[in-house]
Parts: structure tokens; C-alpha cells; sequence
């Protein structure tokens, strides 16, 4: 056997550890790539954030063909605009203020003509120790169902202002932190902060028979 | 513990529920894929106005006739304007053009001839509209002439 062969053969042995966990192309360079035309990296990027972007327009509009729209319109957007991102801010950030804005337009133009078309509730939630809690022991209304309370809580979130809406979104839903939405929404933490305390008041007056 | 705080908690419990709002199953399987079948597909343009009415039809054609109305009609009224400036009162024989001269009877003996004023009377309305012809540009002109049978005088 030639030594190249025997090299051949022995190097999967050794690189056996770094294909078993590959290190994750950075999205600077895939956005890079995307810039130069490469379709695969922009495929890679939206793969990245699809989920997030997804839900976070799906819980502004509580509709999911909207969402579905929106969130295709946003990668969309996006990859029109690829040659104006600088990287002064992350590929996540900049793809969320996309969408964001693409939200707020769209609900600014439907106004109050709301929709539901709520998705299913994975059936994980009712193992939720939480939500488990808050309905057969702290809600009030102990009849209620899962599906009954999420019909609830989108009505109560669709009478909010859509400002405050997406950082309840953001926040309480997605898990963001208040520096985070600030540069989403190009504001200070301080209002992110007064916007989320006013939203949360709201959202509790609206559901005071749900909540203890 | 400040009660708001606490009320806050049980709504944030409350909020994890839209986690657990999913899109249909292998729904994001397809999603960039989607994505990037819009974008390989030819931009489309944005519609009109009298698009979104549902007057969908291509502007060509109907530009192209509207042209040819507009054409008729220049043509038609340039040839009514040139009829009626040129309409003169009483035809004028142009020297040189051809006039059609009255018959006059042969002079045959023993057969008198016909008194002009019989029947040129009942063509003379008929002659003077022609004058109004485009024909007449040409310097055509025609004159009553009157008819007779020979013999028929007395």
C-alpha cells in the first residue's frame, strides 16, 4: 500500500472527533458568502432564524398565514438588502428589525381587522409544571382549557397597541433581554422597560379572571 | 413581595403558553426552501390600480387602434375643412379646363330648334350643389345643358 493510501485511510481516524461536532460557520461569513451571490449560505442563514423570526411575527399578528407571509417576506426583504448590511450590528439583529418593521406596517394596515388563525398547542404543554399549576390551582376558573386560555390570552394580546405588544412578544414570549429589544427597535432600554411594565398592566387587567 | 411583581410572574406563566403554539408539523422543512424558490422566480411587478379593479389587458393593442382612430379622424376632418373653404358661390370655368358645352341643335332643315329654358330649370339645383366637390380643386366645371328631340318644337 502506497503511503498516500495509508494517509488517506488514517486521516477519517483522526478527524473523527471534529466531525462529530463541526464547528458552525459563523454568520458573518455566511453573510458574506450570500453577498457574493452563494444561495447555500443564505439558505443556511434563514434555516439559522426561521423559527424566531416565525414566531415572533406569528405572536404579533396571532395569525398563522399572515406570519407565514411575513416571515417569507422578511428573509426576502433581506436578502435584497444583503449589500447594504455593514455588519455594525449581528445578521440576527438586523433580520429581526426586518421583521419587525414588516410586522408593524402590515398591522398598521389591517387595523382592526383581526383574524385569529391560532396554531395548535403541542401536546408538551400540558406537561408544563406551570401551566399545569395555573390552571387547576391558581386560575379561578378551574374549568378552563388549555385551548380556551390561549384563545384568551391572544385576544387580550391583540388589544394591545402593537408597540407594546412586540415587546411583550419579545421579552415574556421569545426570552430576549431588554438590550437586546433596544437595538431591535432602535430605542433605550428605559423605554423598552416602561413600554414592557404598561404592556404587562394591560395584558393583566384584560386577563384578571385567568389569573389570580 | 411587591403584589405586582407577583401578578407579574402568573401572567409571564401564563404568556410561556404561546411557546407551545407550533406551526403544523415539518412546517419550517420547507420554509427555506420557499424562500428561496421566490427568490429565483422573476420579479414580478407591482400592479396597477386598474389592475387590482380587474382591468387586466394588454395597453398595445388598444394604443395602437386609439392611433388609428385618431388617424381617421384627422384625415376626415381635413377633408371636410378643405370642402367647405373651397366652396365656391357660382362655378367659373378656369381657363383651360374642360367645359362642357350645350348641345345646340344641328341646323337641319325644316326641324326648329329647342327654346333653352325648358328643361334646364329642373337640373340647375342638382349642378350648382356639385360645386361644392372636392372634384372642383381640379377645375372641372360643368353647365346646364338642355336636351331636346329634334322635330319636337313648334
Amino acid at each position: 500500500m502506497s503511503q498516500s493510501a495509508r494517509v488517506q485511510e488514517e486521516a477519517p481516524a483522526m478527524e473523527e472527533p471534529e466531525k462529530a461536532t463541526p464547528a458552525p460557520v459563523p454568520d458573518l461569513e455566511l453573510v458574506q458568502r450570500a453577498q457574493k451571490g452563494d444561495g447555500a449560505a443564505y439558505d443556511e442563514l434563514i434555516r439559522r432564524y426561521q423559527e424566531r423570526v416565525y414566531a415572533t411575527v406569528y405572536h404579533m399578528t396571532s395569525n398563522h398565514e399572515d406570519a407565514n407571509d411575513l416571515a417569507q417576506e422578511t428573509f426576502i426583504k433581506g436578502y435584497q438588502a444583503l449589500k447594504s448590511f455593514k455588519g455594525d450590528s449581528s445578521f440576527y439583529t438586523w433580520i429581526y428589525r426586518i421583521a419587525v418593521n414588516k410586522t408593524i406596517n402590515f398591522l398598521k394596515q389591517r387595523k382592526n381587522r383581526t383574524h385569529m388563525s391560532l396554531n395548535d398547542i403541542d401536546f408538551n404543554a400540558e406537561n408544563d409544571p406551570d401551566l399545569v399549576a395555573l390552571i387547576s390551582d391558581r386560575t379561578p376558573r378551574r374549568d378552563v382549557g388549555l385551548t380556551e386560555l390561549q384563545e384568551k390570552l391572544n385576544d387580550a394580546m391583540q388589544k394591545l397597541s402593537p408597540v407594546h405588544r412586540l415587546v411583550v412578544t419579545l421579552h415574556d414570549v421569545q426570552g430576549l433581554s431588554h438590550e437586546e429589544i433596544g437595538k431591535i427597535i432602535d430605542c433605550n432600554i428605559g423605554t423598552v422597560r416602561s413600554r414592557l411594565f404598561y404592556a404587562r398592566q394591560q395584558l393583566q387587567a384584560y386577563l384578571s379572571d385567568y389569573l389570580k | 413581595m411587591n403584589p405586582n411583581t407577583e401578578n407579574f410572574d402568573q401572567l409571564r406563566k401564563l404568556l410561556a403558553l404561546k411557546r407551545y403554539e407550533l406551526p403544523p408539523p415539518r412546517y419550517f422543512n420547507e420554509f427555506s426552501g420557499r424562500v428561496m424558490a421566490r427568490l429565483a422566480e422573476p420579479e414580478r411587478q407591482p400592479l396597477t390600480s386598474w389592475q387590482r379593479l380587474g382591468f387586466d389587458f394588454d395597453l398595445r393593442p388598444a394604443a395602437m387602434c386609439g392611433l388609428g382612430v385618431v388617424v381617421c379622424g384627422l384625415l376626415s376632418f381635413g377633408v371636410i375643412g378643405a370642402m367647405q373653404m373651397t366652396e365656391p358661390d357660382a362655378p367659373a370655368a378656369v381657363p383651360g379646363s374642360f367645359v362642357a358645352n350645350p348641345m345646340t341643335p344641328p341646323a337641319i332643315a325644316g326641324i326648329a330648334p329647342v327654346p333653352g329654358s325648358i328643361d334646364t330649370a329642373s337640373i340647375a339645383p342638382l349642378i350648382t350643389r356639385q360645386a361644392a366637390s372636392p372634384f372642383n380643386q381640379f377645375g372641372l366645371a360643368a353647365t346646364p345643358v338642355s336636351f331636346g328631340t329634334f322635330g319636337s318644337a313648334h
